[in-house]
């Protein structure tokens, strides 16, 4: 309703205006057909700068379930399902993703194409403005983990053949679109459906080819073992097959309505009979309202993107980018700014702690999850276990961490590869001492663009022990194997600790989470008996969060009058019958937090 | 003219020199056997074996060339660089002018130099008992809890091409336990796992999907065994947990906390128990008939006490027990075959011969999931004389696990992990009417180290085919997302 009564403004205003002087008209046309190149610049900016600044970590995911081999038979396995060419250049692209700023450039300079695309018929409409949310929505399908650049891919392929159906002369056009629409489809997928509605045609011939079109998928579905629903909805657009691809579609929908109502809008001219003088439109006005549409539209997808973002999911894809290229300083920078927000956050922030030494120094100045947020226990998931497998890896406990990247890589529900995953894979493997299949794994990383230089360098490797040995961090690693064998229990952590410590006394990692563990379950008991490590560590001082622990199980074991072990700072001993002071008066939760928040103490009172 | 005609005459030339092989030539003689991949040095093979194309160990060689001499006629010259290309038809004329006989293979290789070494030659017995159609086998991710996309395929033995039945990325699922009545095609078992879990039977080309847990049994029907007359399927019923080593090459075990056996009889839509073996300190499992159908073979060990979780006291023997497939009944108690459990060892996947003479079975040193078991080796009881013995010829210090007869019973199928200690590839290797094997070699490919480096998914349960599965994928898929299922009494 609102719609047609707009429309009725619009072309009764076309209609009453008197003509411009000619000169002038020619000014404003100019002006009107560069606006639309400045929109899509300033398109192509925002997409760019979302993605660099606000969203980085959601493209760097993409890359992290991807493996893009410069292999015939990857090339052929891909192309041979219906959105296979997409996929492929979907998937090619996204190797970049491993650099956030090279995948925000790529992501904007598609979305701003799909714009372009989209409005290429529409300089002069009004309806131009509704091609803004086209890559709004986009915006969004990049930044949900399962939205696959194949998608965005079909879109634009899908709008570029609708561009070059216009090359052909109609007659021609009527006989080419038949014949090609089922190479398209093989090529984009069902998003075929956009070149149809999106090539100047008539209805009728659109309604042909929407029958073929349809027709397809039955056929594809003989020879291909895809399930109706990714035949005639998303190939492989999104990472879950069984789910909808909703802002893909929309943006789809976005590509194309805008024409079709451009259509409309001149049918309903033509219908009107309106003269070739009032067929030309009042310029200010007709320019201010394509304005103001560009205007809401922009707004509106700039509040739909932002009130799609979710800023938790960013923070865990950002630690764990950092965590996973061992950027701990940076990790804990960010943590800094911005107080962990999850449980996996939380994880890789105790991580990047203890990596760095300052476990048993800070570890309570952050909210605590007990022990399931030292070392979460297994989850059917593609990203948890990944996280967690990079705790077990800088533990030692590597065949843990193998099987957790292992399982998180067979959780895609894509059913693809994670180059990686394959990396650290060939690692554990490496480092196990497991070469031929290291190799396999290392021979595959030599077929991708980012990570064959390294492949190649870790080849030397294989079955050289003494370089394995001298290396820094895998020689390391494989001192801390364990030496005893045993069924893992993610219900008794500090038991397997345990045993890994006395598999090296000089892991460290394995100390500190040892004592962490019995610090978050409140066992001072075996916290004081397992200090006894300690020596072998050869700290210059006890750790605080450590003496914390050691003065308050002393408090409960020793009576006042006992000497004071050495090693204890008396400030902090003195701090400590502070905050007994301050929990015996019972006084404010809130008191109590203020001076004493970061303290082991504090975590232990509100544990309990 | 004539100039232009010289000019086509060159490149012609040029063209022919360029496509054809090129010439061993001041090649070094070596004294050794070449090493090559597969490792098919005296490997005995069936008269109708897809070529056996290998490369060689050394992966800095440019080229193989490859001249084959049959000991009765013919020869055959193979060259190239990923792989020795042998020409199929060619092969299989060579083969079969040699069945029964020995084929000679003289091998020279270019090293990374460009020179050529010779090698001393080797040979390959060609026997005249042929192997079936195909091998059909599942496709998996060796992995430990979560599934990726698996399904089950078949390979034509004769040309290596691999078709899908059925894969799992039409619906949300596991699919296993594939099993043929005696390799025919036309009657097929398969288990389905996961939200649209099923028992999916094939018989005589029509598919029915079942519930086969029932209020009488543990749960689900798993390790499906065709009866020879196709009335019967036997089936084992497992509670099972798995749990994972912390440091062993092992990696995973899967044990059971309860199990039992069932033959499910198609006919009467009636599951059968067997009470007389059936108890709770027993973990019965792996069932199979008996070449002749008389006797149900299946693997048993002691239950675990309550609470105890020491899988590596799980020991599981050979048992038989005698069955009437007129009435479907069962005789009165289970007889010991071997008792594995007295040598601190344990026996699973018991396959007897088509013919009733050998059992061969997996014998690892604890518990029943011998595949993850490095130490597994395959065992042959003969059923005559009741001798047991190693499979020396068949066996490497790596895995060797699930295995199966063709249906002339001179060939058997398992599966190994001897290439590179993870992904499980298929052996094949002869057995010969005494019962003896020769060396096993390795499923043949076009260009096998591409073929097997680039593959990163294990060989599951294979079995022979005698014929191509015409598995009608999407009826079947049709049938498995459907919530229909026909249940079992």
């Amino acid at each position: 309703m609102f719609f047609r009564r707009y429309l009725q403004i619009y072309l009764s205003v076309c209609e009453k205006k008197s003509i411009f002087a000619h000169k002038i008209k020619i000014v404003q046309m100019k002006n009107l057909k560069s606006l639309p190149c400045l929109i899509t610049l300033l398109t192509g900016i925002a997409v760019c700068l979302f993605f660099g600044i606000a969203y980085p970590y959601h493209i760097t995911y993409h890359e992290q379930f991807l493996l893009f081999l410069y292999d015939a038979d990857y090339i052929h396995s891909v192309l041979c399902l219906p959105g296979g060419g997409a996929d492929l250049l979907g998937r090619f692209v996204s190797q970049w993703f491993l650099y956030p700023w090279a995948g925000a450039v790529i992501v904007a300079l598609l979305l701003m194409s799909v714009q372009a695309l989209a409005a290429r018929k529409l300089c002069s409409s009004v309806f131009y403005g509704m091609t803004l949310l086209a890559p709004a929505s986009l915006v969004l399908y990049v930044g949900n983990i399962d939205g696959l650049m194949g998608g965005v891919m079909a879109l634009l392929l899908a709008l570029l053949a609708a561009a070059m159906m216009a090359w052909f002369p109609l007659a021609l056009r009527r006989v080419v679109a038949p014949c090609l629409l089922p190479v398209l489809y093989w090529v984009v997928g069902p998003m075929a459906v956009v070149t149809v509605f999106s090539m100047a045609e008539r209805w009728w011939m659109r309604l042909l080819l929407l029958v073929e079109l349809l027709v397809l998928p039955l056929l594809a579905h003989q020879i291909v073992a895809l399930s109706m629903q990714q035949l005639f909805v998303s190939p492989h657009y999104f990472r879950t097959p069984e789910e909808v691809p909703y802002l893909l579609w929309l943006a789809a929908l976005m590509s194309v309505v805008p024409q079709l109502l451009r259509e409309i809008e001149l049918l309903w001219q033509k219908r009107k009979q309106q003269t070739v003088k009032s067929a030309m439109p009042d310029m200010p006005i007709r320019k201010r309202l394509q304005m103001a549409f560009v205007v809401v539209m922009a707004l509106m997808g700039g509040t739909f993107v932002v009130q799609g973002m979710n800023p938790q999911v960013e923070q865990a894809q950002a630690y764990y980018y950092q965590a996973r290229f061992q950027r701990w300083d940076r990790l804990l920078q960010m943590a800094q700014q911005q107080e962990p927000n999850s449980a996996l956050t939380s994880t890789l922030h105790n991580l990047a702690l203890g990596m760095k030494g300052r476990l048993p120094e800070k570890m309570f100045t952050r909210r605590q999850n007990g022990i399931a947020g030292l070392i979460p226990p297994f989850a059917n998931d593609t990203f948890s276990p990944l996280c967690t497998a990079e705790v077990y890896y800088h533990l030692g406990m590597i065949h843990t961490a193998q099987r957790f990247i292992f399982e998180a890589q067979e959780a895609m529900p894509d059913y693809q590869k994670s180059a990686a995953c394959y990396k650290r894979l060939a690692e554990t493997n490496l480092i196990c001492g497991y070469y031929d299949v290291s190799l396999k794994y290392l021979k595959a990383l030599q077929k991708t663009l980012f990570y064959s230089k390294w492949a190649t360098k870790t080849l030397a490797l294989l079955d050289n022990e003494m370089a394995i040995i001298s290396h820094r961090e895998y020689g390391a690693l494989r001192s801390s194997l364990n030496k005893e064998e045993y069924y893992f229990s993610d219900q008794e952590l500090p038991m397997m600790l345990g045993k890994l410590l006395l598999s090296n006394r000089q892991n460290r990692l394995a100390f500190e989470y040892l004592e962490a563990c019995y610090l978050l379950t409140g066992n001072l008991d075996m916290f004081a008996n397992c200090f006894t490590f300690a020596e072998d560590l050869h700290y210059p001082m006890i750790p605080t969060h450590f003496q914390e622990g050691l003065i308050m199980w002393w408090s409960k074991t020793h009576t006042p009058n006992d000497p004071l072990p050495v090693g204890f700072t008396p400030a902090l001993v003195q701090r400590f019958d502070n905050f007994v002071s301050l929990v015996r008066r019972q006084v404010s939760d809130d008191q109590i937090e203020k001076q004493f928040g970061h303290t082991y103490w504090y975590y232990q009172i509100h544990n309990q | 003219m004539m100039r232009k005609t010289i000019y086509l005459l060159m490149g012609a030339a040029l063209c022919l020199t360029a496509c054809g092989p090129e010439r061993v030539e001041n090649a070094v003689r070596e004294s050794a056997q070449p090493a090559i991949y597969p490792d098919y040095l005296g490997v005995t093979v069936p008269v109708n074996v897809a070529p056996l194309n290998f490369c060689m160990s050394d992966e800095s060689v440019q080229l193989v060339d490859l001249q084959i001499k049959g000991a009765r006629a013919g020869e055959l010259h193979a060259q190239g660089a990923a792989s020795t290309g042998i020409d199929i038809d060619a092969w299989h004329s060579l083969l079969a002018q040699n069945a029964g006989d020995s084929l000679v293979l003289s091998v020279s290789s270019k090293d990374a130099a460009g020179r050529w070494h010779s090698w001393q030659p080797f040979a390959i017995y060609v026997s005249p008992d042929s192997i079936d159609y195909s091998v059909c086998y599942r496709l998996i991710e060796p992995g430990y809890e979560v599934w990726s996309k698996m399904g089950i395929y078949q390979c034509n033995l004769e040309n290596y091409e691999e078709t899908a039945l059925i894969e799992n990325t039409q619906f949300k699922g596991c699919v296993n336990c594939h099993s043929f009545n005696r390799t025919q095609p036309s009657d097929m078992s398969l288990h389905i796992r996961g939200p649209h879990g099923a028992t999916l039977l094939r018989i005589d080309g029509e598919m029915t999907a079942y519930n086969t847990a029932t209020n009488h049994t543990l749960g689900l029907c798993v390790y499906p065994y065709w009866h020879p007359s196709g009335r019967y399927i036997a089936y084992s019923t497992n509670t099972t947990r798995q749990v994972f080593h912390i440091m062993d090459a092992n990696r995973v075990e899967v044990f059971d906390m309860a199990s039992d056996l069932q033959v499910y009889d198609i006919a009467n839509n009636r599951l059968i128990n067997v009470p007389q073996i059936c108890s709770d300190t027993l973990y019965e499992t792996f069932p199979v008939f008996s070449a002749d159908g008389t006797k149900l073979y299946f693997s048993a060990a002691k239950a675990l006490p309550e609470g105890n979780h020491d899988i590596d006291s799980l020991h599981y023997n050979l048992y038989s027990i005698s069955f009437d497939a007129a009435t479907g009944t069962f005789g009165d108690a289970a007889e010991l075959v071997l008792d594995a459990a007295a040598i601190g060892k344990s026996i699973s996947f018991p396959r007897p011969n088509y013919e009733g003479t050998q059992l061969v079975f997996t014998l690892s040193d604890y518990g029943q999931f011998s595949i993850w078991h490095h130490e597994a080796d395959l065992y042959m009881l003969n059923l005559v004389s009741g001798e047991v013995r190693a499979m020396d010829r068949a066996n490497s210090p790596d895995t060797e696990s699930f295995h199966n007869w063709s249906s002339n019973s001179r060939w058997m199928v398992f599966s190994s992990r001897r290439d590179d200690g993870l992904f499980t590839r298929l052996y094949f290797c002869h057995v010969d009417a005494e019962g003896r094997e020769s060396k096993a070699y390795m499923l043949p490919q076009a260009s096998p180290r591409e073929f097997y480096t680039s593959r990163f998914l294990s060989y599951n349960v294979p079995d022979f085919v005698s014929g191509p599965v015409d598995l009608d994928r999407n009826a079947a898929v049709d049938l498995i997302v459907s919530p229909q299922r026909t249940e079992m009494k």
